[in-house]
């Protein structure tokens, strides 16, 4: 009898501690969310799964090479002088003051303007803010796949001449180690945000594990 | 005496209407260029009549063009390219990353903490140069929004 009980107890207690852990997350996500500058996306989007080409060449699937990371994703171009050049340079400053931050930190960049950035121009154009940023691109075919699974605008080219405009979704999606979009980031974002945000979206993790 | 007085006004006049209010002009900062284009950023503020921005020119790129970013409703953003910038009277044109800026086209190479000198050209002031400070684009935006 003594052998049937223990199980049943052990069972119990067990069942007690992992209510208690789910809600102690549960809790401590409420918080963390709340202490978040960005615009919280509420309730949070699954990450996409998209597959286009890295700066080596080589097939890059969004949502298995990012797994379990705080994922920064961006879509933009390199002939934008005004607005993608702020958030790169910012994302690469608030890593070179803390490095911790930055290696629990993806920074993935999309070119939506595949006839002029090649996979060498936006390696040289990233290794300019930070080598571990990742730089994507791919067909026009393969881009509107992974605007449309990242649930941004579909970028579009303005103008006939060379110096042609490519209008953009101009924020940052920011995915948690839990593989959600919790919160994105307009432009405009300071480093502050940053400074504040990364920290507690690091911390966002599944909690089934 | 009499003279003396109605060349006094006659200057006078020549400063009010010849165009001599040059705008104030701060912040002028330029950010280091990334691709082949630079944005340059500054604040102007009038203590005179209106005036209008309508060209620039530096030393150190093809040309300069006056553009405007614009970030929509759905957050696209979007830049088009503008004859003139206006300079409300006593007011301010504010120069800033999504929004107003001057683009430097096919710029040398700049480093942060080089310097350029820039000539802006007034429809009323003329040319006003101003010298720019090279800055990562990670300080183009002032601290606080």
């Amino acid at each position: 009898v003594a052998g049937i009980r223990k199980p049943a107890h052990v069972l119990l207690r067990l069942t007690a501690i992992v209510a208690a852990g789910v809600l102690l997350a549960g809790c401590a996500r409420a918080i963390a969310t709340d202490d978040l500058q960005g615009v919280v996306v509420d309730p949070p989007q699954p990450k996409p799964s998209f597959t286009l080409t890295d700066t080596n060449g080589e097939a890059y699937e969004f949502g298995e090479r990012t797994e379990g990371k705080l994922t920064l994703l961006y879509f933009g171009y390199i002939n934008c002088p005004d607005i993608c050049p702020v958030h790169l340079a910012q994302l690469a400053e608030v890593f070179s003051q803390a490095p911790a931050v930055a290696r629990i930190t993806e920074v993935v960049f999309v070119s939506v303007d595949p006839d002029r950035d090649t996979p060498e121009v936006i390696r040289e154009y990233l290794d300019r803010f930070d080598h571990r940023f990742i730089g994507l691109t791919g067909t026009e075919e393969e881009l509107v796949t992974a605007q449309n699974a990242a649930n941004v605008p579909l970028a579009y080219t303005v103008g006939e001449d060379e110096d042609y405009a490519v209008e953009h979704a101009a924020w940052v999606i920011a995915y948690a180690p839990d593989g959600l979009n919790h919160a994105i980031y307009p432009f405009g974002t300071r480093q502050t945000t940053w400074r504040n945000d990364l920290p507690i979206l690091a911390g966002i993790e599944a909690v089934s594990g | 005496v009499k003279a003396g007085l109605i060349g006094g006004v006659a200057v006078l006049a020549l400063a009010g209407c010849g165009g001599s209010v040059v705008p104030e002009i701060t912040d002028v900062r330029v950010a280091e260029p990334i691709g082949p284009h630079a944005a340059l950023y500054l604040t102007a503020t009038s203590s005179g009549p209106s005036d209008k921005l309508i060209a620039a020119a530096t030393d150190v790129a093809q040309g300069v063009e006056l553009h405007r970013s614009a970030i929509d409703d759905h957050g696209v953003a979007g830049m088009e390219r503008l004859d003139e910038f206006g300079l409300p009277a006593g007011g301010r044109l504010v120069l800033e990353p999504g929004d107003y800026h001057l683009m430097l086209l096919n710029v040398d190479h700049l480093e942060v903490g080089d310097t350029i000198e820039v000539t802006l050209t007034w429809e009323k002031a003329g040319n006003v140069p101003v010298t720019a400070d090279v800055v990562s684009p990670a300080h183009t935006l002032r601290e606080e929004p």
